[in-house]
């Protein structure tokens, strides 16, 4: 054995150049791999993070049965223990609590059922960046009875900064819910939907109104590691008592969502797919063509005494170091190229730009920088590596030895 | 001359030949076919859209998409739905009535959206009556009829054959109500539609809301050559200035998007395939020409011009990409057409996609000058691709040439 | 002879002149009686949770069956504000906002203050007569009271959502003793059952309506009339959003 190592490794570098060439194709399987599946990946983490981002957090706990039933009644109380034992878990990087319901809001004349969010406003703009969406006016304080309204619903109304905006609904055990606020901002939402409906106010205002103090229908958490999700929600199922607490991952929460990115990635291997096609292909055809040169070679190598099956057996060591060598090269070369790009991300231009804009997102194409994506792409190279050699590595058994002698 | 030897040259060798030409074939057909099934999908969901709700071009009163308000009707509906029916862009335009109510049973309430149509005409222009599950689509015999959504009946806990009170502001401000009859249960692929719409006949609702027969809130239209949509509405914009007119774009906005979109991830996906593919064919080539160092050498040796040399190689390079684009162009044309009338079954890859409206069907169809345009890519880019090789074979010394192996 | 017969015709017919009165007509009385031409009251409402109770304290006015207004007195955080119903429109004057809100069709199916009334039910009491078809099926004996027991069948185009509704109603003073509601699958939706049947002004009438809905187990929600007064003047000019500002 360790003489075809040997041998093998020496008949490589003999020549070179044909070594290079035949590890150039896989080089750049590996490479092409990675900064698609990179590219595929990133856009859908980008798309889990701006949706999670724009409202709901990784993780939600409610009362049990609120997300079935989302009325004031399902709501639960803030307790001190709750909260303590939220920010000890590892891996939770903000705890967001919201008191929501729905309502009737009016300007000077219009009325327009809306739903009202009570929020505490540094927690909130850690998770949603709201007060980045402020178009005009500004960001709410902690506990003043102002309200920041949604744009389209401004318009609606036709108010704007300054003026009172009145509710009125149905707090908590059905007493009448009826309040005046300031308008201190308006913001902007991606979504017509949100819009078009959505008024912010400060959580002990809220709760107030409600008649619901102390209160909550959710508490919302933000990650540090998205991909703890699973884990965080099973860790938090477990302290908390079930028959009074529902803990849900975002998964659960926007199903559309996850059907979206399903789909997306299915087209996006499809491309892959592909794309992995081509490469093999000029993988088996740089291989093909090196076996066929060397056929000379192999003739005087057999016609000494070498047998059939270790010649094959030295071949595979060779083409196996080349792989090897090929994708190690090729995965460090993607790095800097997919790194620069995870920092800056390249962005879309134009109408499209504009339109993504619209939605709220930010108009770039993101990509992912983790390790097991690059493990992913080198197995699998290693694989297509081996099932593009195959035919060629068969066809040296098939050698007649004066043929090949013959040139 | 040259062209003759290269010719030969060409299929003299007929495994790296044919190496190349199945490579070149290969990335075309991968390109060719991933773009169309990407134009598939994308043309599938607006095709979707357009059908179920949003049509082609909308006309309304110019106010009525800000407030959706009563009063903001179009009027003179009939006669302008006569002049269109006259209009030879038009397949078939219909009018609806829409308003807010609420909609009130034993087993519930909930706010919906009234849309009032001519329940034959709208047949022509939208294909909700395509998916009803149960019951009939306005069979004539019941009082008030009504359509309503899967979801909307569940919610309300309805059948067919039950009732729903619709209670919406008349026109002069008051609460009118009326009992409307389920005929028929429908299910479409979107389900915040199915939660919210309910379809009753305009003239029904004209009578419980005492608005005028001859006037309505929207008027949808087909037509037949979609692609000229923008003249279309510039046209309709000027014969009805009183009225805003709208296309599907400008309705809906998130549907041109995503075709935007998968533009601009094919570009991408092509730019990487045509490096791939452009490697490969330097490597076979490269290979293909070390492999050849005595016979070019011998070539050189006996005065062939370094020019005539790298000439001859290129025109082989020219051949092949032809001979594989061809095939590439035939395979893919074959391919597509094939399953553009069969369409291709996405269930497989999972039941998530019906849920956002993508087809469980995608029918892959590229334009032609997209087709063409990438050919000459694949084709252009297989000859560029060949240039770095014949330089390095001219590169070589006749006298070393020889005597290699 | 032909005096005879003309006499005897005159006993038989006058005898045969007292028809027996139409289903129509019992539920039209029991109406009335419980309406009067006017009436003017004070009553409190107990909602009941299995978790939770809250009582609310209200005075109310109405004429006929196309005017009523009703005034909030307790608790504190709702106090002063007033419903008005007029004919088809129903209007809510709220003091704490300084707002006079016309009730919007899409609010109309939520529960009023919270109970297990709707704002739909306080408008369209009135149809009871006109969107229904009335039939006698028969007497009944409820708590000690000997009913009549009618079945309402909504009329066809009626703006209804119910199925079907059953009415016990006393013979003897068209006492409204027992009330139910029915889907369309004849499922019991909701119960309203009337007690402690006492005297108050000038007529004898139930003084507790307790509704119960189906299905939901420790719901309920209770009327209790503490005080009322019929037939006392009042004018429609009473029944103006003015005047919800202003009553006491």
């Amino acid at each position: 054995m360790r003489t075809l190592l040997k041998l093998a490794w020496r008949n490589l570098w003999r020549n070179a150049r044909r070594t290079l060439i035949t590890m150039a194709s896989i080089f750049l399987a590996i490479l092409l791999a990675l900064i698609m599946r990179s590219w595929q990946l990133g856009s859908y983490r980008k798309m889990v993070r701006d949706v999670v981002r724009s409202y709901s957090g990784y993780v939600q706990i409610h009362r049990r049965g609120y997300w079935d039933n989302k009325t004031l009644e399902y709501s639960f109380i803030m307790a001190d223990s709750l909260s303590l034992l939220l920010q000890q878990r590892a891996g939770v990087a903000g705890v967001i609590p919201r008191l929501e319901s729905f309502a009737l809001a009016s300007g000077a004349e219009q009325t327009k059922g809306i739903m009202v969010v009570g929020i505490d406003p540094a927690a909130e703009h850690k998770l949603t960046a709201l007060a980045g969406r402020i178009t005009k006016g500004r960001y709410l304080s902690p506990d003043e009875p102002e309200v920041l309204v949604a744009e389209r619903l401004a318009e609606f109304l036709r108010v704007t900064v300054d003026d009172t905006l009145v509710l009125l609904s149905q707090g908590y055990h059905g007493i009448s819910a009826a309040g005046k606020y300031s308008i201190c901002g308006l913001a902007h939402f991606a979504s017509p939907q949100l819009n078009n409906q959505l008024v912010y106010i400060p959580l002990p205002v809220c709760q107030l109104f409600f008649s619901a103090e102390n209160r909550l229908t959710s508490l919302a958490i933000d990650l540090e590691d998205p991909q703890k999700t699973a884990e965080v929600t099973a860790a938090l199922r477990q302290r908390l008592p079930e028959a009074d607490y529902e803990v849900m991952p975002w998964d659960d929460m926007q199903v559309e969502l996850v059907q979206q990115i399903e789909s997306d990635n299915a087209g996006g291997l499809i491309m892959l797919g592909i794309l992995y096609v081509i490469v093999t292909f000029g993988i088996f055809g740089t291989l093909t063509m090196m076996i066929h040169e060397r056929r000379r070679e192999f003739g005087v190598m057999l016609a000494v005494g070498l047998r059939k099956s270790r010649l094959l057996t030295m071949l595979t060591i060779e083409t196996a170091i080349m792989s090897a060598l090929a994708i190690v090269l090729g995965s460090l070369a993607s790095m800097p190229i997919i790194w620069h790009y995870t920092i800056h991300p390249p962005r879309f231009s134009g109408e499209l730009a504009k339109a993504i804009e619209n939605f709220g997102m930010e108009p770039v194409l993101p990509f992912l920088f983790e390790s097991s994506v690059f493990i992913h792409q080198a197995w699998t190279v290693l694989i297509l590596t081996a099932l593009a050699a195959a035919w060629p590595l068969a066809s040296v058994l098939k050698l007649r030895v004066v043929k090949a002698l013959h040139g | 001359m040259i062209a003759a030897i290269a010719w030969r040259n060409v299929w003299r060798n007929r495994l790296r030949s044919g190496i190349v030409i199945a490579a070149i074939a290969i990335g075309l057909f991968g390109g060719i076919f991933s773009i169309a099934f990407m134009e598939g999908i994308a043309q599938q969901t607006v095709n979707a859209s357009i059908a179920l709700q949003v049509s082609h071009i909308q006309l309304h009163h110019p106010l009525f998409l800000d407030d959706e308000e009563l009063k903001y009707r179009i009027s003179g509906a009939d006669s302008i739905l006569a002049q269109l029916a006259r209009n030879p862009d038009v397949v078939t335009a219909t009018r609806r009535y829409r308003v807010r109510a609420m909609a009130s049973t034993a087993g519930g309430g909930t706010g919906v959206e009234i849309i009032g149509i001519e329940p034959e005409v709208e047949k022509k222009v939208t294909n909700v009556w395509q998916k009803i599950t149960t019951g009939d689509y306005f069979s004539t015999g019941r009082r008030n009829p009504i359509v309503v959504g899967e979801r909307l009946a569940g919610k309300l806990k309805v059948k067919v054959g039950q009732k729903i009170v619709l209670t919406a502001q008349a026109d002069d401000g008051t609460l009118t109500g009326g009992a409307f009859r389920i005929t028929a249960i429908f299910r479409s692929d979107n389900s915040l539609f199915d939660e919210t719409r309910i379809f009753a006949d305009y003239r029904d609702l004209s009578r419980l809301l005492v608005l005028p027969e001859n006037e309505s809130h929207e008027i949808a239209l087909l037509l037949r050559q979609p692609q000229k949509i923008t003249s279309a509405a510039g046209l309709l914009a000027s014969q009805y200035p009183d009225l805003k007119i709208e296309t599907w774009r400008e309705i809906a906005p998130d549907l041109g998007m995503l075709q935007g979109l998968m533009q601009q991830m094919m570009f991408m996906f092509l730019v990487i395939i045509l490096i791939a593919l452009a490697f490969g064919i330097i490597n076979t080539m490269l290979m293909a020409i070390v492999e050849r160092t005595r016979e070019l050498g011998l070539l050189m040796a006996l005065g062939m011009s370094k020019i005539r040399l790298f000439v001859m190689i290129m025109l082989e390079t020219i051949f092949l990409s032809l001979t594989g684009g061809s095939i590439g162009m035939a395979v893919s044309a074959a391919v597509i057409h094939y399953y553009s009338r069969r369409g291709i079954d996405l269930s497989i890859v999972g039941e998530g996609l019906a849920a956002i409206g993508y087809a469980a069907h995608v029918y892959p169809g590229v334009a032609a000058p997209f087709f063409v345009i990438l050919t000459l890519l694949v084709v252009l880019t297989a000859i560029l691709s060949a240039i770095y090789p014949a330089r390095k074979a001219l590169k070589l010394r006749p006298a070393e040439a020889i005597r290699i192996e | 002879m032909i005096r005879i017969i003309v006499s005897l015709l005159v006993v038989c017919h006058a005898g045969l002149a007292l028809p027996e009165e139409s289903a129509r007509e019992i539920v039209q009385r029991a109406d009335d009686k419980f309406r009067g031409k006017t009436s003017r009251s004070e009553m409190t409402m107990t909602i009941s949770r299995p978790n939770w109770s809250r009582t609310v304290a209200m005075k109310s006015w109405s004429k006929g069956r196309d005017y009523a207004l009703v005034l909030i007195t307790a608790p504190a955080k709702e106090k002063g504000q007033a419903f008005l119903k007029r004919q088809n429109e129903m209007w809510q004057w709220v003091p704490a906002i300084d707002r006079m809100i016309k009730i919007p069709p899409s609010m109309m199916s939520q529960s009023w203050m919270g109970s297990d009334f709707t704002n739909d039910d306080l408008l369209k009491e009135s149809s009871i007569l006109l969107d229904y078809s009335h039939e006698k099926t028969g007497l009944e004996t409820i708590r000690g009271y000997s009913c009549h027991k009618i079945e309402l069948t909504p009329l066809p185009d009626a703006a209804v959502v119910w199925g079907k509704i059953l009415l016990w109603i006393e013979e003897q003073d068209y006492l409204q003793i027992r009330a139910e509601f029915f889907d369309e699958e004849s499922e019991l939706v909701h119960t309203e059952n009337f007690y402690d049947i006492r005297p108050m002004g000038d007529r004898t009438i139930p003084t507790r309506m307790e509704i119960i809905p189906a299905g939901k187990p420790g719901h309920s929600t209770t009327l209790l009339i503490d005080a009322i007064e019929y037939n006392t003047s009042i004018d429609d000019a009473f029944f103006s959003q003015q005047n919800m500002k202003r009553v006491r």
